[in-house]
């Protein structure tokens, strides 16, 4: 286990330079300035030569990088080209509203798709089982933003019943629908993890062995069936904390959601670049631990995987 | 099931490949001033330049009109130049699907959207495949350094969130055009083949026919190409089905976000773009629902495809 | 095909349901309403000030600071919030006339040509209580000319100053190398008072920028980040100087939104109608039964630059031509619903400025295809597009990608472009995109558009051939007509000669075609009836005048 972490940690470094420096030159050499005025005047020379000296524009990339990189280990993620606000700040507000609702969404949909899985399990044969599979390859094929934007449709304008809010974050109402649609591809696909777990494993003989014996079928499911089958969940589940932490921008974008999602695409846009860097970073760093966190997690749950196993 | 989706994805094709003949600005054929011009909106002969179905109808002999008798990029200007109020304009018998913000038929956009949206859709899941097979294939082969270099990439690769990289890499073009929209796709989507090109080589490469081949001398490009690689196909092949859905869901995601082909090429996120906007007023639900409902079906045919696909193929097994 | 429009059909029934929902929704009401309140006209009320009460205004931008000297917190909506309500200026625009001369404000009154005096009232006070002197102003001007700070749209609007003197606590002499009615006009009329112990430190970590303090009748109260700003009513030593106690702006920037909590309710004053929006509630209930509609024109238009160093666009004929292609009719009706007015002039659509007798090229595909012919664009070999010495006429048109306005005109323009012969390549990238390339005239044609907060703007950099490089002169005119006229603008005082040479200077750029002028932006507002006198005009609203029925 400590060697797991640690091979992990040695591939985390060179890792997040990878993606810090591939995304630190192309935010740089994007056609275009930062933005440092809003539509209403475009700016002059002058401005202009002193933003691109404050913002180092003309120094050579590479001093730059590793200049932004050493701040970076100081904690420091710099200030925005645009409104000169702190990066930090910027990520940290739309880190919360991100991680609130993708959160949400991922436990929501663990949980769901956690009793879905168990239930297409128990039910197996059953007629409308294939209705449930059904249902469930339908709601993985939909695109969710397409729901999102018929949910505002029925659900939040007059055209049908307007019950939820339309756009931000502003109460637990707002939440509904966002998270709705962003839970919704995301069970679909557990579901059927956690229900081939399952299926899985009541076909080992220690199970069938179990029922055999008269252990109560409920039993069965919960103690020896669903462990299994929450393994595969939990790696899986590993891999999305970094949707979790990016956001969906396309979803962000329908319920005007100011999350990482629609930060990363307006500093773009503003070719902000302090900012789409305090995002890759950020990104690179949860992808990182999220995998760690996905091995370690997984060796709990089943500490028969070892890391040489793994390997 | 797979029949199904086979149908719809075969009836999409055919919809992308004749969509002149489908929906255009000049009929299948027509006889004007004594001249005869057939599928006039293939060849844009010169005498017809400036000329729609809409003027021919009154000045031709005879004409032979397309389905939809609309061009993807016909605007209120030509398409219904006496009509009152302002678009969009509800489904119709004239517009079946309605038209969207300035006037353009809904229903020819969504027929020449599938081009768009399905040349993107192949050119993407052929170049990753293609990518992701190669990158495997040398992983599987070569071992060592590079084995785990590409492993390592695999893994961060499809964990880091593409989008995000999808984002800034299109910033950085001068404007997204169809190729580098398929490239920069194609450049985030090749893991999932990489990944299982390596498994399968790997698994195989033990195996008595590989060793076999080796031993009567065939070299490793044979071997890979001959022996490894026909056999490592099936499980990239479904996953490559799979991949044309996510394709589309992807490219769709993008127009949406005002990343992908430039306008005025009609794509179907384009559409949902104008149904976000006219939402609330004048609830514009027609541009919401099929563009939709089309890319659904798209998605879930390649889906029905692929799990068709898999199962035949871990029957063989 | 067949199947098709099966499928067409059983499609439209599935959501058919809803549709009849919509039929039921908006509609029927109206039909008695005014024409005022179709138009947008206000009523004239009597003046009855009531004290008291709140008002909520929604504002479609989220301001990056309220400091207004800043460059990155120039933005003209936030600007017109922010001043008159927190900041004061020396002298403001007469709403009633705003062409004319300023009004005094926080000054009592000013006198003197390159050097300026300035007298101040002595009963200002800043929100924190302290007077506000001439030494404040001095210390704001000495942080716009420090040419460390990111002050420069404002400090390129005041020109050469030389000086800057408070001679007493009541007297601020400014002295100008060489005299500009504009640079007079910007310093009397744009910078705000701030106190200067607020201003001391790094510029770019000031409090002032998120916490303005000002001597205008409203103080902040409490800025909520990404929701509201929130003020107070503030009186001093000149009396209560606003009759409502609480002035709120919401901060929602998405249309959507604010529309759909405009329909709930939310909002006093509704700002930014999306024209859509503003026609489909010509005829609803609600709208008519709870608001007032505004519609006025700000110094605020759209228009189409030509790059003149491309050799197609350097012939007057074709950019002519280009003009009486654009199907303004239609794109008016289909685009703009009527809302917007057509202008051919950079001065303020409807004064006195621009020459009455030019009118904007009326569409004429016959006409603009005579002037391709006789400028050697001719179509050879039958593709539908002319060409010239192997050259087609292709011209790409550059356009910031997230703007809906664009994505629907220029498909149109495109169109009626394709009947003339002219091929139209649409190139939509990122506004920090437009603008690097504007300023280095790497395009063929861009959409602009240009804003002012006065009703009175210098065309310099704009026009003047030295502003091609580094100004705004981003098509690159260069012409010595233009040229004089812009420079004899400057220094003229009369206003009569004024207006001859604005009208001079009109037609010189009408004759030239730099640039093609589209239309004038409109304001489109909803004020609750219960709002009563909050005037539009170009500097903003004045809500110190306002009053609410309780």
């Amino acid at each position: 286990m400590g060697q797991l972490v640690l091979t992990r940690l040695g591939w985390a470094v060179p890792t997040f330079v990878v993606i810090t420096a591939l995304t630190f030159a192309m935010a740089h050499l994007a056609p275009g300035d930062p933005l440092l005025l809003s539509d209403e005047a475009a700016p002059d020379a002058g401005l202009v030569a002193l933003a691109r000296e404050r913002l180092e524009l003309d120094r050579p990339l590479t001093g730059r990088y590793l200049r932004w990189f050493a701040n970076v280990l100081r904690g420091d993620l710099g200030l925005s080209a645009v409104d000169r606000a702190p990066v930090a700040e910027k990520i940290a507000e739309a880190l919360s509203r991100t991680v609130l609702v993708s959160g949400l969404a991922l436990g929501l949909s663990c949980l769901a798709s956690v009793a879905l899985g168990l239930l297409l399990a128990t039910i197996h044969g059953a007629r409308w089982a294939r209705g449930l599979g059904a249902a469930l390859a339908l709601a993985s094929g939909v695109p969710s933003f397409w729901v999102a934007v018929m949910a505002l449709l029925l659900l939040a304008t007059p055209r049908g019943l307007p019950l939820f809010p339309l756009q931000g974050l502003d109460t637990p109402a707002h939440l509904v629908l966002p998270v709705a649609c962003l839970a919704w591809p995301t069970v679909a696909m557990l579901t059927r993890y956690v229900h081939d777990g399952v299926a899985r494993a009541l076909e080992q003989d220690s199970v069938r062995a179990a029922l055999a014996r008269g252990v109560p079928a409920r039993r069965v499911l919960l103690r020896h069936a669903l462990p299994n089958a929450l393994v595969p969940l939990v790696t899986v589940l590993g891999l999305h904390v970094p949707h979790v932490f990016a956001g969906s921008v396309v979803i962000e974008r329908v319920f005007g959601i100011q999350g990482m999602g629609l930060l990363a695409l307006d500093a773009i846009g503003t070719r902000d670049a302090p900012v789409v860097m305090g995002v890759a970073a950020v990104m690179a760093a949860v992808t990182q631990g999220s995998m760690l966190l996905a091995d370690v997690a997984a060796l709990a749950v089943d500490p028969r995987l070892s890391a040489g196993a793994r390997r | 099931m797979r029949r199904l989706g086979v149908a719809v994805l075969a009836g999409w094709a055919l919809v992308a490949l004749g969509a002149d003949l489908l929906a255009s600005d000049l009929p299948l054929a027509v006889r004007v001033k004594g001249a005869t011009f057939v599928l006039p909106a293939l060849a844009r002969p010169a005498a017809l330049s400036g000329q729609t179905q809409g003027t021919l109808a009154e000045r031709a002999e005879w004409m032979m009109p397309t389905p939809v008798p609309f061009g993807p990029l016909q605007t209120v200007a030509t398409i219904d130049p006496r009509r009152q109020g302002a678009p969009p304009w509800a489904p119709d018998a004239r517009h079946w699907l309605g038209t969207d913000e300035i006037g353009r038929d809904v229903l020819a956009r969504l027929i020449h959207g599938a081009r768009v949206t399905l040349l993107v859709a192949l050119g993407v899941v052929l170049l990753s495949t293609l990518l992701g097979v190669l990158l495997g294939a040398l992983a599987a082969m070569r071992g060592g350094v590079v084995d785990l270099c590409v492993s390592r990439l695999v893994e961060v690769a499809s964990t880091f969130p593409t989008v995000f990289f999808l984002m800034v890499i299109v910033a950085a073009l001068r404007a997204p055009s169809l190729v580098a929209v398929v490239v920069v796709l194609a450049a985030t989507r090749w893991t999932e083949a990489a990944r299982l090109t390596r498994v399968e080589v790997q698994r195989l490469d033990g195996l008595d026919f590989v060793v076999a081949a080796r031993a009567l001398g065939a070299s490793e490009l044979r071997v890979l190409f001959v022996h490894l690689l026909p056999n490592a196909l099936p499980p990239v092949i479904v996953s490559a089905t799979f991949a044309v859905g996510s394709a589309v869901l992807l490219e769709s995601a993008l127009s949406f976000l005002g990343l992908s082909v430039a306008p005025p090429a009609p794509t179907w996120g384009e559409l949902l773009v104008q149904a976000h906007r006219t939402l609330v007023h004048p609830g514009a639900w027609w541009l919401a629902v099929f563009p939709g409902l089309a890319i659904a079906s798209v998605v879930l045919a390649t889906q029905a495809v692929g799990r068709g696909l898999q199962r035949r193929f871990d029957g063989r097994r | 095909m067949r199947a098709r429009a099966v499928a067409g059909v059983v499609l439209g029934l599935l959501v058919g349901c809803r549709g009849c929902g919509s039929s039921r929704a908006p509609v029927d009401a109206g039909a008695g309403a005014p024409v005022e309140w179709r138009e947008g006209r206000l009523p004239v009320e009597p003046f009855t000030p009531r004290d008291g009460g709140t008002l909520v205004v929604r504002l479609p931008v989220e301001p990056r600071g309220f400091s207004r000297i800043d460059d990155a917190q120039a933005e003209g909506t936030m600007v017109r919030a922010i001043t008159g309500t927190v900041y004061e200026t020396l002298g403001r625009v007469d709403p009633q006339r705003p062409e004319g001369p300023l009004r005094p404000w926080l000054a009592t009154g000013w006198a003197g040509l390159e050097t300026l005096t300035v007298t101040l009232d002595p009963r200002a006070r800043f929100h924190d209580g302290t007077p506000c002197t001439a030494a404040d102003l001095a210390a704001v001007l000495e942080v716009i000319l420090d040419p460390r700070n990111p002050t420069v749209a404002m400090r390129a609007s005041l020109g050469p100053i030389e000086r800057v003197e408070a001679v007493s606590p009541q007297t601020l002499v400014v002295r100008w190398r060489q005299y500009s009615a504009y640079y007079q006009r910007a310093l009397l009329g744009s910078v705000p008072a701030m106190p200067a112990a607020a201003l001391r430190g790094d510029f770019g970590r000031l409090a002032l920028h998120t916490a303005p303090v000002g001597t205008g009748p409203f103080r902040v109260e409490r800025l909520v980040p990404g929701a509201r700003l929130e003020l107070v009513r503030h009186d001093d030593p000149r009396g209560r100087r606003a009759f409502i106690d609480h002035l709120v702006f919401e901060f929602v920037k998405d249309d959507l939104v604010a529309t759909q909590r405009w329909e709930r309710g939310d909002f006093d004053v509704m700002t930014r109608i999306p024209p859509g929006v503003w026609r489909s509630v010509d005829e609803a209930a609600w709208a008519y039964a709870g608001y007032h509609r505004v519609r006025f024109e700000e110094h605020v238009y759209a228009v189409i630059a030509w790059n003149l160093e491309r050799p197609a666009l350097r012939d007057v004929r074709v950019r002519r031509a280009l003009a009486m292609l654009y199907p303004g009719e239609l794109i008016s009706r289909a685009v703009e619903l009527g809302l917007e007015r057509r202008t051919s002039c950079p001065f303020l659509l409807g004064s006195a400025s621009c020459d009455p007798a030019i009118a904007p090229l009326p569409f004429d595909v016959e006409g603009a295809r005579a002037l391709l012919d006789e400028a050697g664009w001719r179509d050879e070999d039958g593709d539908g597009v002319r060409e010239q010495g192997g050259q087609a006429l292709t011209v790409s048109f550059l356009y910031v990608a997230q703007s809906q306005r664009q994505a629907k005109l220029l498909p149109l323009y495109q169109e009626a472009l394709a009947q003339g012969g002219v091929r139209l390549v649409l190139e939509p990238v990122d506004q920090s995109q437009v603008v690097a390339r504007l300023r280095a005239h790497d395009f063929d044609a861009a959409g602009v558009s240009w804003a002012s907060l006065d009703a009175s703007s210098d065309q310099f950099d704009l026009f003047h051939s030295s502003q091609a490089d580094g100004g705004r002169n981003f098509g690159c005119l260069r012409d010595e007509t233009v040229d004089a006229l812009v420079v004899a603008l400057r220094g003229t005082v009369d206003p009569l000669d004024r207006v001859a040479l604005e009208r001079q200077l009109h037609r010189a750029i009408f004759e030239r075609q730099p640039v093609l002028f589209l239309t004038a932006r409109p304001v489109l507002d909803a004020h609750k009836r219960r709002v009563h006198g909050l005037v539009p005009s170009l500097v903003g609203y004045d809500f110190s005048r306002a009053w609410v029925d309780p």
